[in-house]
């Protein structure tokens, strides 16, 4: 399943990392028609890719650099914008702390529902479509505004989580109102949206050949041995896969905590996430290059931690075709 | 081993192309509506809900009516994207012409976003070509100056007031706001609605994490918030004794909690009965009692001093972009939405009371509303005082973080000394 998604990206690598890849003297001619036409092919891509992704990060980049309010031209200012970023400004040291709780917590959660989930559906063959779709639909519209809407009345004062939580003596009030409860009632938002790492994780799980189950068995692993020592390592490309791609989704989530806190990233900056912040910057106060220059620590961060990330998973990921 | 996990470039390449980079896109203005056959075509954008969008395109049908060769396109945002969809067309391709805030004629004038309407308007107090500003009402006369630059006309103005539910009031028995009483008298009056509602209703809106509460409260100190040179009009200690009272009157239970203040969002707790008054621009009573579902009454605000701490706001002004092709017509528009007297007939107090003596006389006062509001305007008109300077590039978003800094106070995350020390080290950073 993860192939599928990633089968028109293999090119684009190729063709970037690659240009000129040793070949046979006979098929020369040929693998460079081949190549000029795949290059026809790409370069509405290409084009696309520049003009509506390089070049407003390219800009955004030299933005960072400058002091940028919209209506005057952009004054250049060196790093001061980087330097108050990372020294001086206490808003966000603030936003980055909300940030950092919400990807640390809302990530594994996210990946341990769909995980669970999928493993459910997997046993079950009966009624698996519909149950898949049926688990599948809150990824779809769970990032919207509707139903972070939605969220905010199921979590406000009186209402019905908390007449729920009420019965068993939990007297929260409302979570949105509530700065200990507020970010929980986003990580509960991220969590219901399981669906997407769920499908992936289901499509890899059915990719898991037989055999090592049976094996497995006849040595006498039971069902919990068998998850840790053949459905675990079977599953750690996907697992991998899921948790860089959630953890940068998390970072930048902006969406539900605007609609949740009504912009106001409250109660009491307790849902303030750095993109909501770096957002506020760029568009309530004008200050743009301060703004891109958050978005390039973003991006740096993000990039530092997938890199770690991948340092570290030779010692946990398991893939096809490896010696361990 | 077998060949079902995706290999680590298949990993690899999945992830590339899922989009690691962060959305590190931005777009482009709207293309330039082009007038032909002899006809100019005005863009003008304002701020406000369907109800004022209707209002409006009454009057600018009314405008075509009259002038046959210029079309109004009209566009309206909330607030909020007001501002964003503004400022990130001023640079190349800005309406011609838009409704300005107070808060932000200083910022928009400064950088020439705004025409200076000074040689179609008579420099301002006289007769002019296009526009006749000689009809403002006295209090309303220097708002849209800028250093002596005519960059925004007052298209209606108002005042501060306490709006109150006078039934919620009388069954809890407290007495009224009023200017004639101190405040903390009028916050025991708070107390008794707060204990009559049992909590679930307070006796007024948190007037602390709002500007407009320290802006009163400083005006009564005889302060300013903002002087003329676009600085701040007070110090550490002004805003530590306001945040002290607020925090205090809070606590005993008079004013309502952040935790009411943002339930109620995007309302306000006046409207969704966490609140049983809220101080607030006057011409808002009619829209506020609607939302409550039952009518608010407009009370003079308490004070300590004597000093009545409020003052003409032109609650909104009318400009035209220094880019506009058209500003001959942009002005006879403007001109038409501050003088003509069916305007304020349409559009009643949507948009504040007329800033003109052309539109005061023949407004209409059916609507029981519109009679509050000139019944108020009229009780406070010997004491006003005249629109102060505007507040400095920067101040609006300054007055968002009084009013988060005021929040994290409120629940308790911080002290009063800390807000006090966030505020103005934030202060710094905007205003610089």
């Amino acid at each position: 399943m993860a192939s599928t998604t990633t089968d028109a990206a293999i090119p684009r690598a190729r063709s970037g990392d690659s240009p000129s890849p040793p070949r046979g003297k006979r098929n020369r001619g040929a693998n460079d028609r081949n190549d000029r036409s795949a290059y026809v092919f790409l370069t509405p891509w290409m084009i696309g890719a520049a003009v509506l992704t390089l070049g407003p990060m390219l800009f955004s980049l030299y933005m960072s650099f400058t002091d940028y309010n919209l209506l005057d031209a952009p004054r250049w200012i060196g790093l001061d914008n980087y330097q108050r970023i990372l020294f001086d400004d206490p808003e966000v040291r603030d936003t980055v702390g909300v940030t950092l709780l919400y990807v640390v917590v809302a990530t594994p959660l996210k990946l341990i529902a769909a995980l669970g989930v999928a493993l459910l559906l997997h046993t079950r063959r009966k009624g698996r479509n519909f149950y898949r779709a049926a688990f599948y639909m809150p990824s779809l519209i769970g990032a919207s505004v509707g139903a972070a809407i939605v969220w905010r009345l199921l979590f406000s004062t009186g209402s019905v989580v908390d007449q729920f939580l009420g019965v068993f003596g939990i007297h929260t009030g409302g979570w949105i109102s509530n700065p200990d409860w507020s970010l929980m009632s986003l990580v509960a938002l991220s969590v219901w949206q399981f669906g997407a790492p769920m499908v992936i994780f289901l499509a890899a799980l059915q990719q898991i050949p037989r055999d090592l189950y049976e094996a497995a068995e006849i040595d006498g692993a039971g069902p919990w041995r068998r998850f840790v020592s053949v459905t675990v390592p079977m599953l750690s490309p996907v697992i991998f896969f899921n948790l860089v791609l959630e953890m940068v989704h998390a970072f930048q989530m902006f969406n539900s905590a605007f609609v949740l806190s009504n912009g106001t990233g409250g109660p009491a900056g307790s849902t303030h996430v750095y993109s909501m912040y770096l957002f506020e910057l760029g568009f309530n106060d004008f200050r743009m290059g301060y703004a891109a220059a958050l978005t390039w620590v973003l991006l740096l961060v993000v990039g530092v931690i997938t890199a770690l990330l991948f340092k570290t998973s030779g010692r946990w990921v398991h893939y096809a075709g490896e010696e361990k | 081993m077998g060949s079902a996990a995706p290999s680590r470039r298949t990993t690899l390449s999945a992830l590339l192309a899922s989009g690691l980079g962060a959305a590190l896109t931005a777009c482009g203005g709207p293309a330039r509506s082009v007038g032909a056959g002899g006809t100019v075509t005005l863009r003008y954008f304002f701020w406000g809900d369907a109800i004022r969008a209707e209002l409006i395109n009454k009057c600018i049908a009314v405008f075509e009516r009259d002038h046959p060769k210029i079309i109004v396109k009209s566009s309206f945002a909330a607030f909020d994207a007001f501002w964003q969809k503004l400022s990130t067309s001023a640079a190349g391709n800005p309406p011609d012409v838009m409704h300005v805030d107070y808060a932000w004629i200083r910022t928009l004038g400064e950088h020439g976003v705004l025409a200076d309407l000074g040689d179609h308007s008579g420099s301002g107090s006289g007769s002019g070509k296009e526009i006749d500003a000689s009809t403002l009402i006295p209090s309303m006369r220097t708002a849209g100056l800028l250093e002596d630059q005519r960059v925004a006309l007052p298209l209606a103005q108002n005042a501060v007031s306490v709006q109150y539910d006078a039934a919620a009031y009388a069954k809890a028995g407290a007495r009224p706001p009023s200017s004639r009483m101190g405040w903390d008298t009028y916050m025991e009056q708070c107390q008794a609605v707060t204990r009559h509602y049992k909590h679930r209703q307070f006796g007024m809106d948190n007037l602390g994490q709002n500007y407009l509460g320290l802006e009163v409260w400083l005006r009564q100190q005889g302060l300013r918030m903002w002087t003329e040179k676009g600085e701040l009009g007070f110090g550490h200690d002004d805003l530590r004794h306001f945040l002290t009272k607020a925090d205090t009157w809070r606590k005993e239970g008079a004013l309502a909690g952040p935790d009411a203040v943002l339930e109620s969002l995007p309302g306000y707790p006046i409207s969704t009965y966490r609140a049983a008054a809220e101080l607030q621009w006057d011409n808002q009573v009619g829209g506020r009692g609607t939302l409550r579902g039952s009518k608010l009454t407009l009370g003079t605000v308490p004070t300590d001093t004597g000093r009545p701490g409020i003052y003409a706001k032109p609650s909104m002004l009318i400009s035209a972009a220094a880019k506009t092709p058209y500003l001959s017509e942009a002005a006879q528009f403007i001109n038409f939405m501050i003088n003509d007297p069916r305007v304020s007939k349409i559009v009643g107090t949507n948009l504040g009371m007329p800033p003109t003596t052309s539109q005061q006389s023949t407004s209409v006062a059916s609507d029981p509303a519109v009679r509050q509001v000139q019944r108020y305007e009229k009780e406070v008109a010997a004491t006003i005082a005249p629109t102060p300077p505007p507040p400095a590039d920067g101040g609006a978003s300054l007055n968002v973080y009084l009013q988060r800094t005021a929040e994290k106070l409120f629940y308790g995350r911080i002290s009063v000394d800390q807000a006090v020390e966030l505020y103005f080290d934030q202060a710094k950073v905007v205003l610089a």
